[in-house]
């Protein structure tokens, strides 16, 4: 675009601007058909929205528990009325994230010099990086339902799901770390006559580790999240006490259970950011 | 647990121990050995504490390794009867499945930005000066972000029915306190060079919004929004197995009923749809980019 | 005319811009000359009124603009127009639009908000940027122009708010010296040819001795003296700077820049 006087300068930026217009307009119509159609094919409408917030702001009015100053004590005992039962499934969530983390570290991380390039050439490389990715495509809920049927209700279902997504995602980003790793050292240690498994003990682990203990305890913060709602489909800790909850109206029992996971995840997410910030 | 962590990554810190020692010269060799050894022991001791620690928890929540066998076994049944995939006839019946599955990530996400946008602005400390008011967006958008967005499907299900109308909601919900808290941070990135620049010719409020905010925040807000519909795609697929519509709930009918080959094509059609809207909007944000 | 009677800034205890007095008369192109942190750019800011005075009078005419808000201060940005020294342009948009933002204040709100701009005035923002030789970027985003150019767009944008009086705040500081001097003879012919009042923050002693008609010096918020260039003498300059000679001073300059 040139223009030697102001009116060439009028014509090229008119037909620039009927041009934006022109798309601009398009784009938005575009969007507004596709709201509409996704609006349809979703049961929304307006009167359903106006409806949708006034039963969840019913719910969640429902859900504060009823506490008064002169009888706090009291009050708080009848709201966690089941606070045995729920700390315990608490518990057993954390352990399902702590479990299956593990499994997926000692999993993924052999996997993860297989499927990385500077360690591993030909198919095989391939084939791991592939099925790595596949697998970690797949939400963890969707094993959670599978291994259900597979090994009966329980955290064994819910150990096995996180962890095989955990040992997927974990092995894929260590293989990523692996990649950027210095090969002068890989070198050095096969000059000295090592071998596969020398490399990556002695010159490939000493560079990574500060990076693997990151990923892990960021892996660890979202399975605690992963483990609260695999509960959901019967694969034991909190989540499922949270399901009875729902399913049965008790809305008191849903913000009781709400509150102690939110207040997990938070404790989880600052205790496990503290240690990132140590190791690096 | 987080000593146990350390425990089976511990080889590097060892490591480091025992290179740094054999770096000064005039080390007798018996310290040497001594120093190596120590560190092995330590390693061991950590290794078998992790261990430890490990199966403890293994058997408090129940982690049977013989019932593990027995539902390997039922594992490989399922997976065997999974190929070939089949939609079982019912192929137009999970098509509109998959298309309630991204029109629910995307109303969700479009309600999100629409709930998101005017709490940002209340929320970022650059435009709102009253801080109990700050504080208390904050928190609400930290409150709500500790909920899963399937907790919140679970809820809206039982307060407005079956329907993916609950799943709309529950990602709006979710979804709109991560995004506000994000915009709310790239409010507060803002330039304020441009703003001064604008408000020096004698712009009112509104038009300093049109011209020294919008140019600057939208296309960071329209990225955003494209991230989390790719995200919200993701999540939507799984919405349905409490109820909530797409294909979700086609995949919890028949996982119930050991439909093993039609659940394979449903996965199949999950993947599928994710790498799809991962593309299109990648394409989207090169574009506002 | 601008009078500045006893005009102070306080943030805390700390005085930015204490006690100054001041009138500078229609179309006098005056540099104010000073170091950084001596209260030059709160000064230019409380002209303009992006910043509220703590006390002190400002008039324009006689017409007291210390204390105006609301549409009236609007209008007075308007016709005090400000350059700044990082050009503070909308980085996102072209470069005839940056131009026409200037006009702001003679649209209705309605218009600003959807950006619909006349041909009236496309045509007065392309004459601007043609006088600046600027026209042929007309249609570039900001962001893609280099600092000389940018302030020259941020010139034509300030002329473009029909002002009575330009301020400028060290508006050659981060550009080379061809560039400087592209921009302060551009500032120079506004101020001869169209009789506009120009003050400008400098810190280029050079610069403030060859183009403007009297030179101010600042010293921890307040004016230390008023002078014509010619009566720039060492010893002012050390009491500005506080430094013995200029050559001192230029070496000096140069290890901060």
């Amino acid at each position: 675009m040139s223009w030697s006087s102001l009116i060439e300068f009028e014509e090229v930026t008119r037909s620039k601007r009927a041009r934006e217009l022109i798309s601009a307009t398009g784009a938005v119509a575009v969007f507004i058909v596709l709201l509409a159609l996704s609006a349809r094919i979703g049961e929304v409408s307006p009167q359903a929205l106006l409806d949708g917030a006034s039963a969840a702001a019913d719910y969640i009015g429902r859900m504060v528990p009823s506490l008064h100053f002169n009888t706090v004590g009291p009050d708080l005992k009848s709201w966690y009325w089941s606070a045995g039962t729920w700390l315990n499934a608490l518990s057993d969530t954390i352990l399902i994230a702590f479990l299956s983390t593990v499994i997926g570290f000692v999993i993924g991380a052999p996997l993860s010099f297989v499927a990385s390039r500077n360690l591993t050439s030909g198919w095989a490389y391939f084939v791991v990086r592939r099925l790595l990715e596949l697998i970690r495509t797949v939400p963890s809920l969707v094993y959670a339902m599978a291994f259900v049927l597979a090994f009966g209700l329980g955290a064994t279902a819910g150990i096995l799901a996180v962890a095989l997504h955990s040992a997927s995602s974990l092995g894929k980003l260590f293989s990523e770390v692996n990649e950027t790793a210095d090969g002068k050292t890989f070198e050095a240690v096969q000059s000295a006559g090592g071998g596969w498994f020398s490399v990556v003990r002695f010159a490939l682990l000493p560079q990574v580790a500060p990076a693997y203990v990151s990923y892990t305890l960021l892996r660890f913060e979202k399975n605690i999240r992963s483990a609260t709602i695999i509960g959901l489909v019967g694969a034991g800790g909190i989540g499922q006490e949270l399901f009875v909850a729902i399913r049965s109206f008790q809305y008191q029992d849903v913000s009781a259970i709400v509150l102690m996971i939110i207040c997990t995840v938070m404790v989880v997410d600052m205790t496990c950011d503290r240690a990132r910030r140590l190791f690096t | 647990m987080p000593n146990s962590a350390v425990a089976i990554i511990a080889v590097e810190p060892g490591d480091n121990a025992s290179a740094g020692q054999t770096q000064p010269s005039n080390l007798a060799l018996s310290e040497i050995l001594i120093a190596h050894r120590r560190t092995r022991q330590r390693r061991v001791a950590l290794l078998l504490l992790g261990l430890a620690v490990f199966i403890g928890a293994a058997y408090k929540v129940g982690l049977n390794p013989l019932s593990m066998a027995r539902g390997l076994e039922k594992l490989g049944g399922f997976l065997r009867s999974m190929v070939p995939p089949t939609a079982g006839g019912h192929f137009s019946e999970l098509l509109y499945a998959l298309g309630q599955t991204v029109a629910m990530a995307f109303v969700g996400t479009v309600l999100a930005a629409v709930i998101a946008i005017p709490l940002s602005f209340l929320g970022a400390s650059n435009v709102v000066g009253v801080w109990p008011l700050r504080f208390v967006v904050r928190r609400l958008f930290d409150f709500v972000r500790g909920v899963d967005v399937l907790i919140w499907a679970l809820i809206f299900v039982s307060a407005v029915g079956l329907t993916p109308f609950a799943g709309i909601m529950a990602i709006a919900i979710a979804d709109g306190a991560v995004l506000a808290k994000v915009f709310s941070e790239i409010i507060e990135q803002i330039d304020n060079k441009q703003i001064e620049g604008v408000q020096s010719c004698g712009a009112d409020r509104l038009t300093l919004l049109r011209w020294a905010y919008v140019p600057q925040i939208l296309p960071l807000f329209l990225s955003n929004i494209l991230y989390y519909f790719e995200s919200n795609a993701r999540s939507a697929t799984i919405l349905g197995v409490v109820g909530a519509g797409g294909l979700g709930y086609e995949l919890s009918e028949r996982m119930q009923l050991l439909l093993w080959d039609q659940v394979f094509m449903v996965v199949l059609m999950i993947l599928a749809v994710v790498t799809l809207i991962d593309f299109a909007s990648r394409v989207v944000r090169r574009q506002i980019a | 005319m601008l009078q500045i009677q006893g005009l102070t800034k306080t943030y805390g205890a700390l005085s930015a811009v204490d006690g100054v007095s001041l009138s500078v008369g229609k179309g006098q192109m005056v540099g104010i000359i000073g170091r950084s942190g001596a209260g030059k750019s709160t000064l230019l800011r409380l002209i303009n009124r992006l910043i509220d005075p703590s006390s002190g009078s400002l008039t324009w005419d006689g017409r007291n603009i210390a204390r105006l808000s609301g549409a009236h201060l609007r209008a007075w940005r308007a016709q005090c127009a400000m350059i700044f020294q990082q050009f503070n342009l909308i980085q996102r948009v072209d470069v005839i639009t940056n131009v026409m933002i200037g006009g702001v204040s003679r649209r209705s709100s309605w218009r600003n908000l959807l950006g619909v701009f006349s041909d009236d005035e496309r045509r007065q923002a392309y004459r601007l940027l043609d006088e600046l030789d600027m026209s042929a970027r007309a249609l570039h985003r900001a962001d893609g122009i280099s600092g000389g150019q940018a302030q020259r767009v941020a010139i034509a944008r300030a002329l473009m708010q029909n002002p009575q009086i330009i301020l400028a705040d060290e508006p050659v500081a981060s550009l080379d010296p061809r560039n400087a001097k592209v921009v302060m003879d551009a500032l120079r012919k506004i101020n001869r040819e169209r009789g506009l009042t120009v003050i400008c923050n400098l810190h280029n002693l050079h610069t403030a001795r060859n183009y403007c008609d009297r030179i101010i010096g600042m010293v921890d918020g307040r004016i230390a003296f008023e002078c014509s260039p010619t009566e720039l003498s060492p010893a002012r300059v050390s009491q500005v700077y506080g430094v013995a000679s200029e050559s001192e001073l230029d070496a000096s300059l140069a290890n901060v820049d």
